[in-house]
């Protein structure tokens, strides 16, 4: 499998957290127990779909330096994780999370992940910082301006 | 530039960038993002404070910061598309001013134009440049005649901790501040009550108007201190457009480098010698490589450094003494042997100085110098305890009288004419029965009759203009004016 399996799987940067603990603790097993402890440790680990992606990787290596090596260009791989920093207004459900994740992967590719975190001080929209780029699409700032642009004409109607 | 939280989202706007800090060091941090972003380009952190770019590397930007203040892992930073200047202006005279030109708690406030000039600037070059004409008084006999200054000289002052830097500092400030040039004196990451003594001189002798204090504390964040002698070369620079002579005193150097340090093994630079990066050279040399005599004006700068134990021979001394013209070097020995100042004159030396004095000082300070060495072998001989020939006890005696007229408490200023005519007196063998406190105080009683009475002055100004060569002021004196 080549890791692009468990890059396009992460959506978020709770998600990625959550990974990188999984796989070092694999990696801590991988010389210490048997095969099938290994894999209740896998189980125990990552959800269904993860421990998935994982057995996929080590598929076929008998050598646990082999294990080990591989999930270490795992690990490796997801470290290079791009973040797309995402301020909401409001606490996103799943669905919307998901529904942002597949937009963000389709426009800046596969690896990149969502790091959201709520203000509701913007009232709605959102703020987008990637790769050190920063765009203010939020609707606190779109009410300034407007009240800026529009201040003498609002302030006629009083 | 100030501390502003309200500035943030306007520089977030303004550059469409951002940054987070991802590790935080004492005065430095590491921040990704910032694409854009130059070196040495200031930023700020959305808690206000402010820094500047040290280096780039592909993953991160290396931020100093200048603010003792704790960061945050994920602070976000703008970028400001700015580089780091100072107030600038004749408003700032009088005051107490960090080296963002904010003036202190204490300090009156500024009033009168300012205007913002960047920090870093590249030394005017050799065009804009001139000879160094024009003498520079300290109102220290024994530097004004054996190691003369010139307006636009880099002369260092060095010595041990306690041995009167810092007193023939303010002295030399306040001599050149009563004569109506700009004085700016610079204390890099001193103590608080260091700063309240050098503001409290400058009060107490009437010339806080002529003189900005540009200070930074010890307890200021290493940027900050780092910052402090550019902004005060910044500000010397402002004033030598104005076409107006500066005397900028840099006190002291080897803080700075030591703070320098502190920030350069904090990024990881290579150590070098005593574990000081390999740039404190460059750091030092385009810092003053910005005085001098300029057609406009001059800065004149005059640069502490402490040594230990009499040692000058370490690394930022020498580098010190390699960029500056001469050095001043105040002899721990000499300042336990109870002689003040403690200026060592075999010891120090001046480049440019002599260049600037008449003919008459030149001849004068070459002759006492030569003396000097003389009186000193001769009183080695002496420990020997044999019988000398009167020429060498008239010699001997000779010796002391200068000596106890070098000999000068830290609140007498010898004008220079002055200091020329009680020499020419001593060599003439007017005092030759003087106690050293009757020398002393007939001194005294010349300096307040040079400035009172205009008729002394003029008969003072007139021995000396009238005297080519010092041979003839001695014949001048004795012939006519032993006794005035």
């Amino acid at each position: 499998m080549s890791s692009n399996n468990a890059l396009s799987q992460i959506k978020t940067k709770e998600e990625l957290d959550s990974f990188k603990e999984g796989i070092n603790a694999l990696i801590a097993a991988s010389f210490k127990v048997d095969k099938e402890k290994f894999a209740n440790v896998l189980k125990q680990s990552f959800d269904q779909n993860q421990a998935g992606i994982i057995e996929q990787e080590i598929k076929g290596i008998d050598s646990a330096e082999l294990v080990d090596n591989s999930l270490r260009e795992l690990l490796k791989n997801i470290n290079q994780i791009e973040e797309v920093k995402l301020l909401l207004a409001f606490s996103p459900k799943l669905a919307f999370i998901e529904r942002l994740s597949f937009w963000f992967k389709n426009q800046f590719g596969q690896n990149t992940m969502l790091d959201i975190s709520v203000d509701p001080a913007i009232l709605g929209g959102t703020i987008v910082a990637y790769k050190g780029k920063y765009i203010d699409l939020s609707l606190a700032k779109e009410l300034d301006e407007y009240f800026i642009k529009n201040h003498d004409k609002i302030k006629s109607k009083f | 530039m100030t501390k502003s939280s309200q500035n943030f989202e306007h520089y977030l706007e303004k550059t469409g960038e951002v940054g987070f800090v991802e590790q935080v060091f004492p005065s430095l941090i590491y921040a990704s993002g910032l694409p854009g972003v130059h070196p040495s380009e200031l930023v700020m952190f959305e808690s206000g404070e402010i820094g500047q770019v040290l280096s780039i590397n592909l993953k991160y930007v290396e931020v100093l910061v200048f603010s003792p203040a704790y960061m945050k892992v994920g602070t976000r930073i703008a970028r400001t598309d700015d580089f780091v200047s100072v107030s600038a202006g004749s408003g700032l005279l009088g005051t107490v001013v960090n080296p963002f030109g904010v003036p202190y708690g204490f300090s009156k406030r500024v009033l009168g134009p300012v205007e913002n000039r960047y920090l870093d600037l590249i030394p005017s070059g050799i065009n804009d440049r001139v000879n160094i004409k024009d003498p520079l008084e300290t109102g220290i006999s024994v530097v004004d005649l054996i190691v003369p200054l010139g307006k636009g000289q880099r002369e260092l002052v060095i010595g041990d901790r306690k041995s009167g830097k810092s007193v023939f500092l303010l002295q030399a400030l306040f001599n050149q501040a009563v004569k109506g040039e700009v004085c700016i004196y610079c204390l890099v990451g001193k103590r608080q009550s260091d700063i309240m003594h050098v503001n409290k001189y400058v009060k107490e002798k009437g010339v806080a108007k002529q003189t900005i204090i540009m200070a930074s504390s010890a307890s200021d964040s290493p940027g900050l201190i780092f910052l402090t002698p550019y902004a005060a070369m910044t500000i010397a620079e402002y004033f030598r457009d104005q076409g107006k002579n500066v005397v900028l005193i840099l006190d002291d150097l080897t803080t700075h480098a030591a703070v320098y340090r502190e920030i350069a093994l904090l990024a990881r630079r290579f150590p070098g010698r005593n574990s000081y990066p390999g740039d404190i050279f460059y750091v030092h040399s385009r810092l003053l490589e910005r005085a001098g005599a300029f057609k406009k004006s001059t800065i004149t700068a005059l640069i502490a450094a402490e040594t230990v134990m009499g040692d000058l021979s370490g690394y930022i001394q020498t580098n010190l003494m390699a960029i500056t013209d001469g050095h001043l070097f105040f002899d721990i020995e000499l300042f336990n042997q109870g002689i003040r100042p403690a200026v060592n004159p075999y010891l120090s030396v001046t480049r440019v100085g002599e260049q600037a004095q008449t003919p008459l000082v030149r001849d004068m300070g070459r002759t006492i110098s030569r003396f000097l060495s003389h009186y000193q072998r001769l009183k080695e001989l002496t420990h020997f305890g044999s019988e000398f020939e009167q020429r060498v006890k008239d010699e001997l005696v000779m010796g002391d009288k200068i000596n106890d007229f070098f000999t000068q408490s830290p609140d007498r200023i010898v004008p220079l004419p002055i200091s020329i005519f009680a020499i020419g007196q001593i060599w003439g063998g007017v005092y030759k029965r003087f106690e050293a406190k009757e020398l002393s105080e007939k001194i005294r009683k010349y300096i307040e009759r040079y400035s009172s009475d205009n008729a002394f002055k003029g008969l003072i100004d007139n021995i000396i203009s009238k005297s080519q060569t010092f041979e003839e002021l001695v014949k001048n004196i004795t012939n006519d004016y032993k006794e005035i």
